[in-house]
């Protein structure tokens, strides 16, 4: 066999392979999902200063209902652009993470009495933050899942700012103390995942308009 | 020092056999209107080559209906997924021999071993042969 023929063989499978893993991309839809998901909550961190310095559980309650109807109305898009498309991904990472979550989140939302003495990990950020923390880490899931880095990247940097917001680093830096600073900070982070949505679905639609022109 | 060519597999070692172990990678599975797609073949030729990867236990087909619609889901078995690495590997070794670096690095495979025949490939398909079609 000769180089030439090994070289085009070689080329002619990564470009299969690139074209699958374009087609098995959606990442678009759970950033926007989650995104409208966080921004709806907002209002519900305004709650924490009326109740001691703590969140009143519904913003825990909030995110193991709407967290785990968002989580499964992901799967749910998959499978049909699965069936859509005749080509899918296993969810086997996907599931068990979102297992793990669901979990989390209900224990953090029994925990809640015993947060005071320190047993409860990621009870040290202010309240409520935890569950949008813990959208970083299905969004990891998600990564593997669709082989996408650059989600893997975003979900990363996402869970650290999360992290970050979640302890007042960005408001302290900023002088920002207000009643609401909670409010604008979920916020701020709801719309970071939506941006990052949009702008995965505009190069989606483009790389999908040039694989059709091609 | 034993020539790359050695380690290529006869079974994989054909363009669209290789696109299809390559579609089938990332994916848990791909219909076969997908594959058709993809690799731009008819019908009968992509049975004939999913049922000469099914033989080689590379693939595992699964027929079922989607509503009243037939449809044939394909994946690809640990087996297909370490015959894909080993001549992934082999072809790299091939261009590397002959002074072509960094071939196809990024798509390496899930495994380096080599799995294949231990016949020199000389490219044929054996998808010609006329193996009856794949039931769509």
């Amino acid at each position: 066999m000769q180089a030439g023929d090994a070289m085009e063989m070689l080329a002619s499978a990564q470009t299969q392979r690139r074209r699958a893993r374009a087609d098995l991309r959606a990442e678009w839809f759970p950033l926007v999902l989650f995104g409208i998901l966080t921004i709806v909550s907002a209002p519900l961190y305004a709650q924490q200063l009326a109740f001691g310095g703590w969140a009143f559980p519904w913003v825990y309650l909030y995110w193991l209902v709407a967290g785990s109807l968002g989580y499964l109305a992901v799967a749910r898009y998959f499978r049909r652009r699965e069936a859509e498309l005749g080509i899918g991904s296993s969810f086997a990472a996907y599931v068990w993470v979102g297992v793990g979550l669901f979990l989390y989140t209900f224990g953090l939302l029994n925990a809640l009495p015993f947060a005071w003495i320190g047993l409860v990990p990621t009870m040290w950020l202010i309240p409520g933050f935890a569950p949008i923390v813990a959208i970083g880490a299905g969004l990891l899931a998600l990564a593997w899942v669709e082989r996408s880095p650059s989600l893997a990247v975003f979900g990363a940097a996402f869970s650290i700012v999360a992290t970050l917001s979640g302890l007042y680093f960005f408001d302290n830096r900023l002088y920002f103390s207000a009643w609401y600073q909670s409010i604008v900070d979920v916020t701020v982070l709801g719309l970071i995942l939506l941006a990052a949505g949009f702008v995965y679905r505009v190069v989606d639609r483009r790389a999908t308009n040039a694989r059709s022109a091609s | 020092m034993t020539h790359p060519a050695i380690e290529l597999d006869d079974v994989i070692h054909q363009r669209t056999r290789l696109g299809i172990v390559a579609v089938l990678m990332d994916a848990k599975r791909a219909d076969f209107r997908y594959l058709k797609d993809a690799l731009d073949l008819t019908d009968g030729n992509l049975s004939r080559h999913l049922q000469i990867l099914e033989q080689a236990g590379y693939v595992r087909i699964t027929k079922g209906f989607e509503g009243k619609r037939p449809r044939t889901w394909v994946a690809v078995t640990r087996l297909g997924r370490d015959a894909f690495g080993a001549e992934m590997h082999a072809l790299r070794q091939i261009a590397d021999r002959y002074g072509i670096a960094d071939a196809g690095t990024a798509d390496a495979g899930t495994a380096d071993a080599a799995g294949g025949t231990a016949e020199p490939a000389n490219g044929r398909d054996r998808g010609s042969a006329g193996a009856s079609p794949v039931p769509t």
